[in-house]
């Protein structure tokens, strides 16, 4: 019996849309590394210890709109952001390397751009989970939490601008990073191990370059501390750091822009010997 | 190159070349390939695979360019050709219906076509209640059998089979080989790439052979096997024999012991020849090349 035409016939419907296509590669890859038991693990962790605390707090007008506690919220995560980040995401890219499944996606008619496009819109949903939306928590319980006023929300709008860029700049920062690691690398175990090194790493080096020459401008060299510079910029806090903050800014950019492109030359430009 | 319409060309390159350093992978392959099952055969190293991957855009050519016929509906080509790759791909955390019908989506089929489709073409293949297992815990067979789900789902218009019974044992080997030659039925144009020549001979009507990266054949198989040749052998003059069958336009070789008559002879004009050139036939069989003979014969490994 011809098993092929008894079961299985031709169709010869619309194929849909390249968004339609991305939606679908995005949710399903989303869910699947979200389902982890360790990423919500990390996840639970990270809101019991670290929201949940500053959620109370915002109930209190006085701390639920103070600058300097919405940038202590993104300093004290750190380290927490960058556990997230190498549980969640280190496999973002290299798992598709390492099981070859690279050759399935680039040999759809879902293009090269969508696969980037749609990792680096993975990444960006994942990592606002412990980024933006904590910040927006916060921000609406102090909101409830105050008199409700238009007055409260008009004097406080900046503060909402300022965590929100904030939450992007960090976000957009751990996107380029974990992606670049994770296509560079070709491994989520190196990736994972590789993003907590250049966070601690990058911090001890500064120290101790600081130590030696004392010039403040070597803590640059640590990204958190890069990071932290941001913040000061970004909620209006006065910075104690004797050089322009505009550099951190600069050196983050530039990190982000070449990690961007170590995606952009595997994906792209690097033939796939698979 | 078989015989057929323009209108038949499925994909047709130019020059199409690839080269790694030094090595030439593929080299200057001009070729308009036709609608049909088609066996590309050549050894290891031979450059199929790398034709292959420049067809479906994952290597990019050095050289020349290649085009598909125009595919019904929007997207890309690719959304009417499917691929099945020679190793192993399979993400092993998923399911076997939850890939098959992941990549559907991503070939353009709505959501429940696509899962529709994967149950069709996963009972297609055989495949039980094991396509709710996770990959991982699948043997050979099975994997293979995932991987052909997954280059079939979109239903295309034309199908790469690279190595397809890699790693199989004769009983699956024997049953993907029937997988395709169904899906080959159906009238999709599909191109076998594998080293095996029973695999060509089993599944194809036309027949690419590669070697050094460069085309070396590709014509129908029924040309290529050719009619039925004689084997004789002879007591006398062998060279007047052979100089007389010539003359009545047989092309002759010699095989060992045997006399080997192309060109369609038939029993009756070897008597005459014999005849004529004073020999007494002591042995006649008809001797058909098989493709091996052929294979072996083009890419140098003998005759």
């Amino acid at each position: 019996m011809n098993r092929f035409s008894a079961k299985y016939g031709p169709w010869k419907g619309q194929s849909t849309t390249f968004r339609k296509r991305m939606s679908t590669f995005i949710t399903h890859e989303l869910s699947s590394i979200l389902r982890s038991k360790w990423s919500l693990l990390v996840l639970i962790i990270i809101y019991a210890l670290l929201v949940m605390p500053r959620i109370f707090a915002a109930m209190n007008p006085i701390i639920g709109f103070s600058p300097e506690s919405y940038y202590s919220m993104f300093s004290e995560m750190h380290l927490f952001i960058f556990l997230y980040a190498a549980v969640v995401g280190s496999g973002i890219i290299a798992s598709d390397f390492k099981n070859k499944s690279i050759v399935l996606y680039l040999t759809k008619g879902y293009s090269r751009f969508g696969y980037i496009v749609g990792k680096f819109a993975i990444l960006f949903l994942a990592f606002s989970l412990i980024t933006i939306l904590p910040f927006l928590i916060i921000y609406i319980v102090a909101l409830i939490s105050s008199d409700l006023s238009f007055a409260v929300l008009k004097d406080n709008l900046w503060l909402l601008g300022a965590g929100l860029a904030m939450g992007t700049v960090l976000t957009l920062f751990l996107c380029a990073l974990t992606a670049g690691l994770s296509a560079l690398l070709g491994d989520r175990r190196y990736t994972g191990a590789a993003l907590f090194a250049v966070m601690i790493l990058s911090g001890i080096v500064s120290d101790i370059l600081f130590s030696i020459n004392g010039n403040e401008m070597m803590w640059m060299v640590s990204l958190g501390e890069d990071i932290s510079v941001i913040g000061t910029y970004l909620f209006r806090l006065d910075g104690i750091y004797g050089f322009n903050r505009a550099y951190p800014f600069m050196i983050i950019v530039a990190i982000s822009l070449v990690m961007a492109y170590i995606v952009y030359h595997y994906i792209y430009r690097k033939e796939l010997s698979t | 190159m078989p015989a057929g319409k323009d209108s038949d060309i499925v994909f047709a390159t130019h020059g199409l070349s690839r080269s790694y350093g030094m090595v030439n992978a593929v080299n200057d392959l001009t070729v308009s390939v036709r609608r049909g099952s088609i066996g590309l055969l050549g050894p290891n190293g031979a450059g199929k695979s790398t034709f292959i991957k420049m067809l479906m855009g994952l290597v990019r050519p050095t050289g020349g360019s290649f085009k598909m016929s125009a595919m019904p509906g929007s997207g890309t080509y690719l959304d009417k050709v499917g691929y099945m790759p020679e190793h192993d791909c399979l993400p092993n955390d998923m399911t076997a219906v939850g890939l098959v019908s992941y990549m559907g989506k991503l070939s353009g089929l709505p959501s429940e076509v696509s899962m529709e489709r994967t149950h069709e073409i996963l009972d297609f293949v055989g495949m039980d209640e094991s396509r709710y297992r996770k990959i991982k815990g699948f043997s050979t067979g099975m994997k293979q059998k995932v991987k052909l789900c997954q280059s079939m789902v979109h239903d295309p218009d034309l199908v790469f089979f690279d190595e397809p019974t890699n790693g199989l044992d004769p009983e699956g080997r024997r049953e993907m080989l029937d997988l395709i030659r169904d899906i080959a039925k159906t009238g999709k144009t599909i191109v076998l790439s594998t080293h095996l020549l029973p695999d060509v001979e089993y599944v194809c009507d036309d027949v690419m052979i590669m070697n050094n990266g460069e085309l070396i054949l590709y014509d129908s198989l029924a040309n290529t096997l050719g009619s039925r040749n004689l084997a004789v052998r002879v007591r006398g003059d062998q060279e007047r024999f052979i100089d007389h069958m010539r003359n009545m336009g047989f092309g002759v070789t010699t095989s060992g012991p045997n006399i080997i008559i192309e060109g369609g002879a038939s029993s009756s004009d070897v008597f005459v020849s014999a005849r004529a050139s004073d020999v007494q036939i002591r042995y006649i069989s008809y001797h058909s090349r098989t493709l091996e003979d052929i294979f072996l014969k083009l890419v140098g490994g003998g005759g």
